[in-house]
């Protein structure tokens, strides 16, 4: 039905019009499956390229700033990766390592990732509303490659809504999906951009066509287009009369995805714009005290027992054969530097705070670890991941990376880790341990 | 380029190597996964999130915009004499903040119903109770300015209805 041209694409992957027809079935031409039961006149090839060219945007962010996320996790090292390794890739990860250079690096990845994520989802809902009538198309299979086409299409739409689903309910803090967030949302996009792949290379000669045809946005300037219902199976061969136009349509969802991309921006950000984000999961202020900040797990969700952080609490410094036991009371005592680091979580929201405890390099000196090339902190923590880390040598010998004593100038709340914990510059939030315990320099 | 292989196959090998490259992507990324036990709920809500959209949600959202079409088209021939009446313009000046609304309520449903309020105390610190107010209230701010909008538009147009006498209707 997609005419043909001459394009590299159109030539290296354009159906063969004299294709032989698998002996398939066709649905009969009721409902859904008659082309004239599709009546929408702003549905057809403008709408789509253009909708999914913003899409294409948002996803690239997305993927690149999802990987780097899973570099930045270093789940090559100690039990980073909580749940699945890297397999065959881990020789990726391995070689990749995430710097402590620039202190707002995840903040800012991370923060793109769910914004421009959370910002997709109206593009994406409108990007399927514009290609429906396809789903229903007949014949049903054409070719063993429009059967190929088809089977992939499945797999990109599947791990598209599973990819943004997953997301989304992961943000609000609900898991009732039965599987490990992170392993599977890892692991979909794959498929997703397995899938884009074939789909991009199959569907660029139509979107450019399009857009010669009737520019990339002039019909958002209120101009009206016809589109050949001969062409293209989204174009409705008896349309209703419009009852918005192109640009009313892709300007409501424009706007929606930009106020969405406004409120995540704002989680992230954080400081005065933190009220902006009305839905934003994290887009209240807790309040105006040096410790009122965002909690990324609380002390009774990690199932921290406040005995334990009490007078019997003490930090075991190993490394090697050495070995010291510092109280609080010692750690206070060593020179205190300050720091005005970022915990940036995941979910994609950011908190900057003052933080002033000791340089861990100089807790490695004390012991002789000061040349490790990893770090290894564990937590008083009973529950939930992470109750240990791993730090990488760029992490661990920066100078403003601290085991934090104090925050604005007074001591850790409990939720936010007393008696210390760690905080390091550029890194994934849950690796700045909480009630920390034990550091073992060069244990892994 | 219609080869036998073209003909046989619908399109050129290239064609057929991309899409073979793509299954195996998505054939490795599900065998990573097979080390988990939950695989199969994996499975399950990545094809069950097709079947969602295209068979339960797009279907319940496009019936609604079009019963609300077929209501407007409708309440038109009620009142002949007043143009307002029927009209898709005044139509639209709701169904855009209902779609708003209905997207925010779609994405948030599970903060603003607080259906994950345990876990959500449990990890910030914080209750879920404030998000149902605050999307009412955007979804009241999205009405009331849509509406505002419109009556804005109904009075400058009947301004100048009045101004040019009956011909702004014929254009």
């Amino acid at each position: 039905m997609e005419q043909r041209g001459d394009g590299f694409l159109e030539r290296a992957f354009g159906a063969d019009p004299d294709a032989r027809k698998p002996p398939a079935p066709d649905p009969p031409q009721i409902g859904p499956f008659k082309r004239s039961f599709w009546k929408s006149p702003v549905r057809g090839p403008w709408l789509t390229s253009f909708t999914g060219s913003a899409l294409l945007v948002a996803i690239v962010v997305c993927a690149v700033t999802g990987f780097l996320s899973h570099v930045a996790y270093e789940t090559t090292l100690g039990e980073n990766a909580v749940v699945l390794g890297d397999g065959p890739l881990t020789f990726l990860y391995e070689w990749l390592s995430w710097p402590a250079g620039w202190a707002y690096l995840y903040a800012v990845t991370q923060g793109m990732h769910v914004i421009f994520g959370v910002a997709a989802i109206p593009l994406l809902l409108l990007k399927l509303w514009s290609v429906i009538p396809k789903f229903f198309e007949r014949p049903a299979v054409r070719s063993l490659a429009h059967m190929l086409e088809r089977t992939s299409l499945a797999l990109f739409i599947g791990s598209a809504l599973f990819l943004f689903v997953t997301g989304l309910l992961n943000i609000q803090g609900w898991y009732p999906f039965g599987f490990s967030f992170v392993p599977a949302h890892y692991y979909a996009s794959f498929v997703f951009v397995g899938a884009l792949i074939l789909h991009l290379a199959l569907k660029l000669p139509l979107v450019a066509r399009s857009f010669r045809e009737h520019g990339v946005t002039r019909p958002l300037g209120g101009q009206t287009i016809e589109e050949d219902s001969a062409l293209h199976e989204t174009v409705a061969t008896q349309p209703d009369p419009a009852t918005i136009s192109r640009r009313g349509l892709v300007g409501m969802v424009g706007a929606t995805s930009l106020a969405l991309a406004v409120m995540m921006a704002g989680q992230s950000i954080g400081g005065p714009l933190r009220r902006i984000a009305l839905l934003a999961p994290r887009g209240q202020v807790l309040g105006t005290g040096p410790n009122d900040f965002q909690i990324n797990k609380t002390a009774a969700a990690a199932q921290i027992d406040v005995a334990d952080t009490g007078q019997k609490w003490a930090l075991d410094v190993i490394a090697g054969g050495e070995q010291a036991s510092l109280t609080r009371a010692d750690l206070l005592a060593l020179p205190q530097v300050t720091e005005r680091l970022p915990i940036a979580c995941v979910e994609g929201w950011s908190t900057a705070q003052d933080w002033t405890g000791v340089p861990l390099i100089e807790l490695g000196r004390m012991v002789g670890g000061d040349a490790a090339e990893t770090l290894l902190v564990q937590s008083l923590q009973k529950s939930g991941s992470f109750s240990e880390v791993v730090l990488n040598r760029a992490q661990l010998s920066d100078e403003r990376s601290l085991l934090a004593l104090q925050v604005n100038g007074v001591d850790l709340s409990l939720d936010h880790g007393f008696p210390a914990r760690i905080i390091v510059p550029g890194a994934p939030g849950v690796h700045n341990t909480k009630w920390v315990n034990r550091l073992s320099f060069g244990a892994v | 380029m219609s080869g036998r292989f073209s003909r046989e196959y619908g399109a050129s090998p290239a064609h057929l190597v991309l899409g073979l490259a793509s299954f195996a992507i998505a054939g490795f990324a599900i065998l990573q996964l097979s080390a988990l036990p939950t695989l199969v709920n994996v499975l399950i809500w990545l094809f069950g999130a097709v079947i969602a959209h295209d068979f339960i949600l797009l279907p319940i959202y496009a019936g609604i915009g079009r019963g609300g079409i077929a209501i407007t088209r409708w309440s038109a021939t009620l009142y002949p004499g007043e143009r307002e009446v029927g009209s898709i313009e005044v139509f639209n000046h709701i169904r855009i903040p209902a779609i708003v609304s209905g997207i925010l309520l779609l994405m948030f449903f599970p903060l603003i119903f607080g259906v994950a309020e345990e876990s959500f105390k449990l990890t910030t610190g914080l209750s879920t109770e404030v998000y149902l107010g605050r999307w009412l209230a955007i979804v009241a701010v999205l009405f009331a300015g849509s509406g505002l909008l419109l009556a804005l538009r109904l009075v400058r147009r009947r301004r100048d209805r009045g101004r040019l006498g009956d011909h702004a209707d014929d254009q």
